[in-house]
Parts: C-alpha cells; structure tokens; sequence
C-alpha cells in the first residue's frame, strides 16, 4: 500500500476573494513537506517498509518545486510528481 | 477530487474531499497504453506504481509543520482560520480539543488507514513515525504542464 499526498495550497483566486491576510511561502512549504518526509525516512528504525510514495497538487507551482527541488535532496530519490485537474 | 459544496463558514470557500482510496490498475499501467501518454485519461502509466494508494492532503501550520488534513477551514466555529494561520501547537490543542487527535492505532489495510486518518488532524512527522513510510520514488515527471489551462 502507497501513500498519495496531495499537497495543497489555496489557489490564488480563492485566497484573494476571501481576503485570506497569510500567503504561504511556496518554497519553505514545498521543502517542509520534503524535508519531514526524507527525515523520518531516514530515521526510522526496523526494516523499510518500502511504501510507495506519489506527490500530487492542484497547484502548478508546487509541483515544478517538488521536481526542481528532488536533486538537491540527500539522499537522492526521485519524486513522482502528478498532476491533478479540476 | 476536490469539489465545491456549501459551508457553513461565512467565507465561501470550496471544501475539499477526501479520496477514500486510489487505485492504479493494471489498465493504466501498461506498456500497451503507450500511445495515451500525454492524454488526460491516462496519466501514470508506470507499471511499477501499480496498487492502492492511501490519499492525504498536505498543508503547512503559519510555523512551517506539514500537517495532514483535507478542509481549507479549520472547524472552528465563529473564526474563519486556515491551517497557514495557527502554529502547530494550536493545531494539535484545537485537534485534542475537538477529540479529532490520532490515538495511535491503525489498521494497515488501505481501508484502515482511510479510516483511521480521514477524521484525523495529525501532523505529518507523527504520521510518518506511525506509519514508518520508508518509500521507494521513482525518478519521473509527467506532464507537470499538462494541465495548465
């Protein structure tokens, strides 16, 4: 069994119709998500549970940073990233 | 997957559902359906991504903490709080608040999770630790364009 995160931002629309005052920093969210999940995959003891992981948005931007950023990760896996519509 | 419903906050924002499960067949994974790359019906067509898929909605506490929970809103009523406007611990106070913190047992079936985790407010780093998510990724991208309008 996989696990599908859908990494979700409030589109700009909706953050601008209803006067939402915080705007989330694109990049920190994108390396937080990143980040807590390499840790804990790295620091978990016992034998690898080896889940397959699926990182999907609505949002564009966030799935550009989430390939932009996965070379840059150590240790080095790569990301699906998928697309989602509406 | 996420489809506009009436809420009962004061903002009109559209909800978010969660996905119970998702499923990738063998049907959208072969070798076969090569030609359907690049069509919207057809978006992963890696044989080896094939199987049930847990889906969760990640978003980010105002202090930078991926926690899983799939409305826009926070339930609380009289304010109109997204999780991008509260810490990570006013987000496990209000959870513990509202009886919605994860208890730590789940069922490792698909159905299990789904169960355990779609009334859930947890944060990302407890989820991890209880579902110890050693993953495999696989290097591709599809599409990432694709779907802009």
């Amino acid at each position: 069994m996989g696990v599908m995160f859908e990494v979700a931002l409030p589109p700009r629309n909706i953050t601008e119709v209803n006067s939402f005052g915080r705007q989330v920093d694109l990049n920190r969210f994108v390396d937080s998500v990143l980040q807590t999940i390499y840790h804990a995959s790295t620091t978990s003891g016992g034998p690898p549970a080896r889940r397959k992981i699926i990182f999907t948005s609505f949002y564009p931007d966030i799935c550009v940073a989430l390939n932009w950023k996965q070379p840059n990760c150590e240790p080095t896996p790569s990301i699906l990233t998928v697309p989602l519509t509406t | 997957m996420a489809m506009p419903t009436r809420q009962t906050s004061t903002l009109l924002v559209p909800s978010r559902r969660v996905e119970r499960s998702v499923s990738i067949g063998s049907n959208q994974t072969s070798p076969s359906n090569q030609s359907n790359i690049g069509s919207a019906e057809h978006p992963l067509t890696i044989s080896s991504l094939r199987g049930s898929y847990v889906y969760l909605v990640v978003q980010v506490t105002r202090d930078f903490h991926p926690v899983v929970y799939a409305e826009w809103m926070l339930p609380q009523p009289g304010f109109d709080l997204r999780v991008a406007d509260v810490s990570l611990a006013q987000f496990e106070a209000l959870a513990s608040r509202l009886g919605r913190n994860f208890d730590g047992t789940i069922d490792t079936s698909t159905q299990g999770w789904n169960t355990s985790i779609s009334r859930s407010m947890i944060s990302l780093v407890q989820l991890m630790k209880v579902g110890q998510c050693e993953y495999q990724l696989l290097r591709m991208v599809i599409s990432r364009y694709r779907f802009y309008p």
